[in-house]
C-alpha cells in the first residue's frame, strides 16, 4: 500500500484566518503525538486534518461515525486537494490504502489483537478520530488499549462538541485524544461567515393544574419524611456519634475524601441544637441550615455508602428507604425531594408547550411566509397518537405537534421526518415521487396512504430506507413545506439543511454535545441565500408558587444548556454565554409577567434584518479567551426579604446551594468543575470566602509562575472582572492550551478536594498549591515565592498537608472558608426552590412578601 | 429536663463510651498477634459492641452504663495501650512482668463484669418472662 507520493498534495483554497490561526497552535503542541482539534460545524475540520495528514505524508487510516461522514471525506480529499486520486484512498478495512477511511463500527468488529495487527502490518502512523466525541464506553475503550500498546503514532481528534459536561466520561476522552491544541468558536465563524447570524430566544409556559397538584402533593410527602428524619432520634444519635464527630483527630483523611458529607452532619446537627466537638465548634461561628440538597445527599450516604458507622441504625434505615420507595424519590440511587423523573418528564414534556409551538410558527409565518423554513426537534414521535382524531393529546412529541399544527394553523404545510414516520402533503407526493425518481427509486418502492378527513396529508413509506433522510430534506426544500417536525434521533446530529432558518428546540435535551448538535441545524449557511439569518427558539416550562412563577426544573435544564452556548444577548450588541443574556430570569413572575415576556420574544424575533448588524457590532469588543466566573457573594444586600413567619428555616431548607460559578465559553471548566460536585444538578465551585482579592492573589501568582517556568509567554496577564454578580476571570495573550493549564492550577489551587501535598497559607486564606508545583518542598517553595513576590509580602508560608499537624491545620483551615455560614439574603432571594419549597409544604404563599 | 437538653446528654454519654470504644479497638489492632491477651480484647470489645447497640435506644440501659464512659472505659483503654508499649518494650523485669500479668486477669474479670452488666440489661425481661411461665405453668396444671 506504499505509494511514492512525490508530489505535494496541498489544498487549492486559501485558509480562512481562523484555519490559520489553529495551524499554528497546533504547530506548537504535535510533540505529544496527539492532536485535538475543537471546532463548530462548519469551521472545516475535515480541511485543518487532512492538511496535518498531507504534511505528516504517513499511511492513516480516518476513523467516521457514519457512512455519510465517511463519504465527505473522500469527497474534501479529491475535491479540495491537489495531488491526490483515488487511487491513493480506501474505505475498506480489507484492502487499506495510504489514506483509508472506516467507520468506528467496522473497526469495532475486530479484537483488540486484531487491530493492532491491522495497524502494524500496514505500518499506519497517523489515526484521524473524527467526530471524537462519540469515543465514549465501548468505542473508547478498544481505541485506548490499542494505543496504548501502539507507541508512534499520531492522533488527530476532531469534534465540534467535546463531551464537557459528562463527568464521567470526560477525562477518559482526553486521556484518549489529549488536551484541546485547538479551538475554533461559533462567533469566530460568525465572524468569518462561515455560520449565520443568530438568535436565541426562549418562549415561557406554565404547568397544568393538575400537574402543579402532582408537584405539591410529591413536595408534601417529601417535607413529611424530612420532619421524621429531624425527629428521628436514633438517625441523630448515629450522627451525632459518627466518628467524624466525636473522634475527627483519628479520621482526618476521611473526613477530607467525604467532606461534603461530613459539613452535612456538621449541619444536620447545628440544625437539631445538638451539641458539636468543641474544636469543630470552635473554627465555626455559626452555620447554615440544611438545604433541600444537604438532605439528599444525606439520604444518600445514609441509604448507599457502605458506612459501618450506620450499621446500628439498619433497621431505621430500611423504614426511610421504604418511606422514600414510597413516594417514589429513590431513582437509580439518587434521592430527588423536590422531583421525581415522573414529574420531571411531566413539566419538560409539558402540553403548553404545543400551543407555544404554534404561536411560534404562527408568528414567524407571518413575519417570513413562504420563506419559513422552520423546524421542530422533539424527543418522542408519540406514535400512539392517531394523526387525526379528537383524542384529548397530553403529551409532547412529533405526532401530538404535528396534529396541533395541522388542527389550527390550516394554511401552513408541514411534514414529519422520523425513523419510522413520514409524514408530507398530499399536494407534494408528486415532487416527492420525482425526487426519488432522481435518486433511482421506482415507484413500486414507494407506498402512500392519505390520512386524515380531508386527506391533506400522507404517510410514506419507501421500501428502501436509507435515502429518506435526504430525500424529505430536500422535498422540505423545494416545496412549499414550511414546517418539518422530526425528532432528535434522526434530525439532532448529521442532518445537513442550511436552508433551514427557524428552529424550535422542543427537547428536554440539555447537555452540551446534543445541543450544540441540535443548534448547528439551523446556523449553517446556506448558499442559495447569503443573507440568511436564524432564529432558535427555546421552550421552557416554569414552576407555579403561590400566584408567582418560579424557575424549575425545565428551566435549570435550559439555564444549562445556554451555560454552554455563546451568542447574541437579547437587546443589548453583545455576545453572552449564559441565560442572562435574556435579562427577565432574575426574580420570580406573575401570569402577566409570562405573557409580557413572550410577546417581547416574539417581537424581538421580528428584526431578523438587525441580527448580522448586531453580530457584527459584538464581535469587535469579542475576545476569544476562556472564563472562569465564580459568584460574589452577597450581591444583592440591599434587597431584602421580609417574612411574617419565621421561616427561615423552612426556606433554607429549599435553597439549592448554587455557591458559586457560571461559565463564559469555557466548556472544558464545566467539565472540570463538575467533578466538584457532590451529585447537585449545577455544577458548583463550593469555595465562596475566596474574595476578589484573594482571587486576584492566586491567579497572579499561577500565572508569574507559569511564566517563571516559561510555559506562558511574558505578556499573558490575568484579568478579573465583576460581571452581574460573577468574578469572570481571564487569562491574556495566551493560546487555548495554556489557558487550560491555568485554569486547571487555578481550580486545584482554590478547590476543596484537591489533595495536594503541600498547601500555602497566606492572609488567612489557605490554597492547595496546584500539582504542576506540587512535586516537592522545593517546587511548592517556588509558587510560594511566586505568591510573595506578586503579592508584595513575605507572610505566606507552606505547610506539609500529610502529616497530623498539616492535616489538622489543613481541616482547620477548610473549616473556616467553608461556606457553611448562614445564608445571606442572596442566596434565599435567589433560591427560588426555596420559595417552592415553602408552599408546597405549608401553603404560606400568602405571608410571604418579597420586597427588592 | 427539654427533650433536646436530653438528647444532648445521651449523644454526650453515648460519644465519649464510644469513642473508648474506639480506642480499645485501635488498641487491639496494634496488638501482638501471638497474645493470649489479645483474644481477651477481642473479647471485650465483641461484649462492648453487643453494649453499645443494647444502650443506643435504650436510655434506661444508657442509664445503667453511665459511668462506664466518664471512667471505666477511659481507664480500660490506658491499661491496655500500656499493656502494648510495655510488651514492645520488652522488659522483663518481675515488676513488669506482674504489672502485665496483672493487667491480663483484670481484662479478663472486666470481660466476666461486662457480660453481666450486659446480661443485666436483660434482667428485668428475663423476671417478667419468669414470672409468666409460672403463671402459664400454673394455669395447665389446674387445667
Amino acid at each position: 500500500m506504499e505509494t511514492n507520493n512525490e508530489q505535494i498534495i496541498s489544498f487549492k483554497y486559501e485558509y480562512r484566518n481562523y484555519q490559520k490561526r489553529a495551524l499554528k497552535e497546533i504547530d506548537k503542541y504535535v510533540d505529544d503525538n496527539k492532536i485535538h482539534i475543537v471546532a463548530a460545524p462548519g469551521a472545516g475540520k475535515t480541511i485543518l486534518a487532512l492538511k496535518l495528514v498531507f504534511d505528516f505524508n504517513v499511511n492513516t487510516l480516518i476513523l467516521v461515525p457514519t457512512i455519510a461522514i465517511r463519504e465527505q471525506w473522500v469527497e474534501r480529499m479529491l475535491d479540495d486537494f491537489t495531488n491526490i486520486d483515488k487511487e491513493q484512498i480506501s474505505t475498506s478495512l480489507k484492502d487499506l490504502k495510504k489514506f483509508s477511511i472506516i467507520s468506528y463500527q467496522a473497526l469495532y468488529e475486530y479484537d483488540k489483537e486484531e487491530i493492532k495487527n491491522i495497524i502494524k502490518k500496514n505500518n499506519i502512523r497517523t489515526i484521524v478520530l473524527d467526530e471524537a466525541h462519540h469515543l465514549r464506553n465501548a468505542w473508547w475503550k478498544l481505541l485506548s488499549q490499542v494505543f496504548e500498546e501502539l507507541k508512534n503514532i499520531k492522533i488527530i481528534s476532531l469534534t465540534a462538541t467535546p463531551p464537557y459536561d459528562d463527568e464521567k466520561n470526560f477525562e477518559k476522552y482526553i486521556g484518549l485524544c489529549g488536551e484541546i491544541d485547538a479551538q475554533i468558536n461559533i462567533p469566530e465563524l460568525v465572524g468569518e461567515k462561515n455560520l449565520c447570524p443568530h438568535q436565541d430566544f426562549i418562549y415561557l409556559n406554565v404547568p397544568t393544574k393538575e400537574q402543579e397538584k402532582q408537584i405539591n402533593e410529591y413536595r408534601v410527602n417529601s417535607i413529611k419524611i424530612i420532619k421524621w428524619l429531624n425527629n428521628n432520634q436514633s438517625i441523630i444519635k448515629a450522627i451525632a456519634t459518627h466518628k467524624f464527630i466525636i473522634d475527627y483527630k483519628n479520621n482526618i483523611d476521611d473526613i477530607i475524601t467525604n467532606y461534603n458529607i461530613f459539613i452535612i452532619m456538621l449541619k444536620f446537627l447545628n440544625d437539631r441544637n445538638i451539641f458539636v466537638n468543641q474544636y469543630i465548634k470552635d473554627v465555626n461561628k455559626s452555620y447554615s441550615p440544611m438545604k433541600i440538597c444537604d438532605y439528599e445527599n444525606l439520604f444518600k450516604y445514609l441509604l448507599y455508602t457502605n458506612d459501618k458507622e450506620f450499621e446500628i441504625i439498619e433497621s431505621t434505615l430500611k423504614e426511610l428507604k421504604s418511606m422514600l420507595l414510597q413516594v417514589g424519590a429513590i431513582d437509580n440511587g439518587n434521592i430527588n425531594l423536590l422531583y421525581n423523573k415522573k414529574i420531571e418528564k411531566e413539566l419538560s414534556q409539558n402540553i403548553g408547550k404545543l400551543n407555544s409551538i404554534n404561536t411560534i410558527i404562527e408568528h414567524e409565518y407571518n413575519n417570513l411566509k413562504e420563506k419559513l423554513k422552520l423546524v421542530v426537534v422533539t424527543d418522542f414521535i408519540k406514535d400512539d397518537y392517531s394523526d387525526f382524531d379528537d383524542s384529548e393529546i397530553n403529551q409532547l412529541g412529533v405526532i401530538p405537534i404535528f396534529r396541533n399544527i395541522t388542527q389550527d394553523l390550516k394554511s401552513l404545510k408541514t411534514c414529519v421526518l422520523t425513523g419510522s414516520t413520514i409524514i408530507i402533503p398530499t399536494d407534494t407526493v408528486q415532487i416527492f415521487k420525482d425526487i426519488c425518481k432522481n435518486n433511482n427509486i421506482k415507484d413500486e418502492n414507494i407506498v402512500v396512504n392519505e390520512i386524515g378527513n380531508d386527506f391533506k396529508y400522507s404517510r410514506i413509506q419507501l421500501r428502501n430506507n436509507s435515502l429518506i433522510v435526504k430525500i424529505i430534506t430536500e422535498l422540505f426544500k423545494k416545496s412549499d413545506i414550511s414546517v418539518l417536525i422530526g425528532t432528535v434521533a434522526l434530525i439532532g446530529e448529521g442532518w445537513d439543511a442550511p436552508f433551514v432558518n427557524t428552529l424550535i428546540m422542543a427537547s428536554s435535551i440539555s447537555s452540551y454535545v446534543t445541543s450544540n448538535q441540535i443548534r448547528g441545524r439551523a446556523i449553517r449557511i446556506d448558499k442559495n441565500n447569503i443573507s440568511k439569518e436564524a432564529n432558535i427558539w427555546h421552550l421552557v416550562c416554569l414552576e407555579k408558587c403561590g400566584n408567582r412563577y418560579v424557575k424549575g426544573k425545565d428551566y435549570e435544564k435550559i439555564e444549562k444548556r445556554f451555560n454552554a452556548i455563546e451568542g447574541l444577548a437579547l437587546t443589548e450588541n453583545k455576545l453572552v454565554s449564559n441565560i442572562n443574556r435574556f435579562d427577565y430570569f432574575d426574580r420570580s413572575l406573575v401570569y402577566e409577567d409570562i405573557s409580557r415576556i413572550n410577546n417581547i420574544m416574539l417581537e424581538e424575533s421580528s428584526k431578523r434584518e438587525l441580527i448580522s448588524k448586531r453580530w457584527f457590532i459584538a464581535l469587535e469588543k469579542y475576545i476569544p479567551n476562556n472564563k472562569l466566573l465564580i459568584k460574589k457573594e452577597n450581591i444583592l444586600k440591599n434587597k431584602k426579604l421580609i417574612y411574617k413567619k419565621n421561616v427561615n428555616h423552612l426556606l433554607a431548607i429549599g435553597a439549592i446551594d448554587i455557591l458559586a460559578l457560571g461559565l463564559l465559553q469555557t466548556p472544558f471548566w464545566i467539565a472540570l468543575l463538575s467533578t466538584l460536585n457532590a451529585g447537585a444538578i449545577v455544577k458548583i465551585i463550593t469555595n465562596t470566602k475566596y474574595n476578589k482579592r484573594a482571587l486576584r492573589s492566586i491567579s497572579k501568582t499561577i500565572c508569574f509562575a507559569l511564566k517563571q517556568k516559561n510555559i506562558l509567554d511574558k505578556d499573558s496577564y490575568v484579568d478579573i472582572k465583576l460581571v452581574n454578580g460573577k468574578y469572570e476571570i481571564t487569562l491574556i495573550n495566551a493560546d487555548i492550551r495554556c489557558q487550560n493549564l491555568f485554569m486547571k492550577c487555578l481550580n486545584e489551587a482554590i478547590s476543596k478536594k484537591c489533595n495536594s501535598r503541600y498547601i500555602l497559607i497566606a492572609n488567612e486564606k489557605v490554597f492547595n498549591i496546584p500539582s504542576l508545583f506540587d512535586k516537592n518542598k522545593e517546587s511548592a517553595e517556588f509558587f510560594r515565592k511566586a505568591y510573595n513576590k506578586t503579592n508584595y509580602t513575605l507572610k505566606s508560608k507552606i505547610l506539609y498537608s500529610k502529616n497530623g499537624k498539616g492535616k489538622l491545620e489543613r481541616l482547620k483551615l477548610l473549616l473556616n472558608q467553608e461556606d457553611i455560614f448562614k445564608s445571606d439574603e442572596q442566596e434565599i432571594f435567589d433560591s427560588n426552590v426555596d420559595i417552592k419549597w415553602l408552599s408546597a409544604a405549608l401553603g404560606i404563599d400568602n405571608d410571604l412578601e418579597i420586597k427588592l | 429536663m427539654k427533650k433536646t437538653e436530653r438528647l444532648n446528654q445521651e449523644i454526650d454519654e453515648l460519644s465519649k463510651i464510644k469513642k473508648s470504644i474506639n480506642e480499645i479497638k485501635r488498641n487491639y489492632q496494634i496488638m501482638n498477634n501471638n497474645l493470649e491477651m489479645k483474644k481477651d480484647v477481642r473479647k471485650m470489645i465483641d461484649i462492648l459492641d453487643k453494649i453499645y447497640i443494647e444502650i443506643f435506644d435504650n436510655t434506661h440501659n444508657l442509664q445503667l452504663f453511665q459511668m462506664y464512659g466518664d471512667f471505666y472505659l477511659p481507664t480500660i483503654s490506658k491499661l491496655i495501650s500500656r499493656y502494648n508499649n510495655l510488651i514492645n518494650k520488652k522488659i522483663k523485669s518481675t515488676d513488669v512482668q506482674n504489672l502485665l500479668s496483672n493487667i491480663e486477669n483484670s481484662i479478663k474479670k472486666i470481660n466476666v463484669h461486662f457480660q453481666n452488666k450486659y446480661n443485666s440489661f436483660f434482667e428485668d425481661e428475663i423476671i417478667d418472662l419468669d414470672a409468666d411461665i409460672k403463671v402459664l405453668l400454673n394455669e395447665l396444671n389446674n387445667k
